[in-house]
């Protein structure tokens, strides 16, 4: 089931990077979210145009990926992060266990994330979040406001939230 | 680079600002507590308007985000009459859009994104449009400078930093001349900075650094180059020295940071010398209303000593037109005349009779320069000093 597919490249993009981390190292600290996504950042941006600007965009992107896998709280089991680039993007795939409930989860949060109409819906939800912010909000955002693309994909009891980030 | 910074929350009572700086990414409202205690301490010190100031401030969750925005949508509750002015900068690339976007959810909140127009004459002096002239200058002033460089400590194998690197063309001759171990160019012209870039890879060099960035808040390790220069920058700033600092900041103790800057003034052109000084006297006013010093060039011995640096050195570039080539230093001129009779002018009001009389002593420095009898100089000064062991 594909919510959103990542934007087709001709040849596929070229691997840059991948990392493998338990589920359970990741729980230990909740500043491994910032710690990973602010590594894979600097080493994917560092031979590219202004290194420092892609690194603080691609970290905060990938943070908040994190942030909502954290929160997610999938099983036992690896998280593996896979970083590749086409011409126009970096695109970033995060797989995780993923079991019934949770894929039930990713399908509706991403679902709702990935529609046309996401920054109409983040104004007028917006509001509502100082109350209560849903789990997706973070991932909203990025859609409604930063132009990042978000995609899911499921593939035998692992789920596969795709970002994909034009390079400028 | 690593270059991570840990947060810090700062509340300036006189300046009624709260700065904060580094990476604000909590867990939850837990989390985020101490920073709305500040925040709530502030708002309840000050009168009238609040200041937040994000300049340094590189990362931020969207947990974070959430709740500022809950701050201040109490802060409209509980202080109806003040008004919060959040400073952004476009350094820091998801803030304009994540704080314009709060500023049209909140009627308390004002948004000022402070390097749109953070030093006189920036739409003018980041034009791609200055491109060749900029490129004409440093011919001129590089075959002057190279070896006065080594008299001011710059050596082989250096972690260097050029800080308003304009078109990057200073770094890519320092890069083929003194091999540095690592080389970054920082400027807030995107133009320029595309610019370099492509002359970077067209004479395949892959070592340099090019980073969009603000001088005054530059996102750099502190204690981290040998060599710091920062050319024909501080003059055109009307804050020198907040950009001052943070050249010392990054600085390694024992490195040297290193200035060029004009005296405009003193440009000479011989025969028709009262017409040319009248003229260039003129553009240091007109330019001295905007905030810029174009005679900057000498107090930068007394800048560096107050700055604490040590070893200060300084001396005058010999550029002349019996040591330059006739046609760039004419182009410069010719540049200098367009700029200050159009843009310039405009800015500040100048009447017809003044303008005409500006580019007549324009014209008369070319006709120095290109006369077989004539005289004329443009000096630039440099200067640097080094920043003391501890």
């Amino acid at each position: 089931m594909t919510s959103e597919p990542a934007p087709p490249s001709p040849s596929g993009p070229s691997p840059i990077l991948t990392l493998r981390i338990s589920v359970r190292g990741l729980y230990d600290s909740w500043t491994h979210c910032q710690r990973l996504a602010d590594y894979i950042a600097r080493f994917v941006a560092s031979d590219r145009f202004d290194p420092e600007q892609l690194t603080t965009r691609l970290s905060t992107y990938l943070n908040e990926v994190l942030e909502y896998v954290f929160r997610a709280r999938p099983g036992d089991g690896e998280i593996v992060v896979e970083v590749g680039r086409t011409d126009e993007h970096v695109i970033a795939e995060l797989t995780m266990p993923a079991d019934e409930a949770l894929a039930a989860r990713l399908r509706d949060d991403l679902g709702r994330v990935s529609q046309p109409d996401a920054r109409a819906r983040y104004e007028a939800e917006f509001q509502a979040m100082l109350t209560r912010a849903p789990a997706e909000a973070g991932l909203l955002e990025l859609v409604a406001l930063h132009g990042v693309k978000l995609g899911l994909r499921e593939a035998g009891g692992a789920g596969v939230i795709v970002l994909t980030v034009p390079h400028e | 680079m690593e270059n991570e910074q840990p947060f810090s929350i700062r509340f300036h009572e006189n300046d009624q600002e709260v700065a904060l700086a580094g990476s604000l990414r909590p867990a939850g409202p837990e989390d985020f507590a101490p920073v709305r205690a500040h925040l709530d301490h502030a708002a309840d010190a000050v009168r009238g308007v609040l200041y937040l100031n994000f300049k340094r401030l590189r990362y931020l969750n969207h947990t974070g985000f959430v709740e500022l925005a809950r701050f201040i949508a109490a802060c409209a509750q509980r202080h109806p009459a003040l008004k919060l002015k959040l400073v952004v900068s476009s350094v820091v690339p998801w803030a304009p859009l994540r704080f314009g976007f709060l500023g049209a959810q909140f009627g308390n909140t004002i948004v000022e994104q402070y390097d749109r127009a953070f030093y006189p004459g920036q739409g003018v002096i980041e034009n791609d449009q200055l491109v060749p002239v900029l490129r004409t200058q440093t011919n001129i002033v590089w075959s002057h400078e190279r070896e006065l460089l080594r008299r001011h400590g710059l050596g082989k194998r250096m972690r260097i930093a050029d800080i308003c690197c304009g078109i990057g063309d200073f770094a890519v001759l320092v890069y083929k001349e003194f091999e540095p171990e690592y080389i970054v160019g920082v400027d807030h012209s995107r133009p320029f900075l595309q610019y370099a870039q492509q002359i970077a890879r067209e004479f395949g060099i892959t070592d340099i650094e090019y980073q969009f960035g603000d001088a005054t808040h530059l996102f750099l390790p502190s204690n981290s180059f040998d060599f710091v220069t920062s050319r024909l920058a501080l003059q055109i700033f009307n804050d020198p020295a907040s950009i001052l600092r943070e050249l010392v900041r990054i600085c390694k103790p024992g490195g040297r940071v290193y200035l060029t800057n004009e005296m405009t003034a003193h440009n000479y052109g011989y025969p028709r010398h009262e017409s040319v000084t009248w003229t260039y006297q003129q553009a240091v006013k007109i330019a001295q209303s905007l905030g810029m010093d174009m005679n900057f060039g000498p107090k930068m011995f007394s800048q560096l000593t107050d700055m604490g640096l040590e070893d200060v050195r300084m001396e005058q570039l010999p550029i002349t037109n019996n040591n330059t080539a006739i046609d760039d230093f004419a182009r410069v001129i010719e540049s200098w005349e367009e700029y200050v009779t159009g843009e310039l002018s405009a800015a500040t009001q100048q009447p017809p009779e003044v303008v005409e009389r500006l580019r007549m002593g324009f014209r008369d420095h070319v006709y120095a320069i290109r006369s077989r009898r004539g005289f004329a100089t443009w000096p630039i000064y440099v200067a640097s000093g080094r920043k003391p062991e501890r």
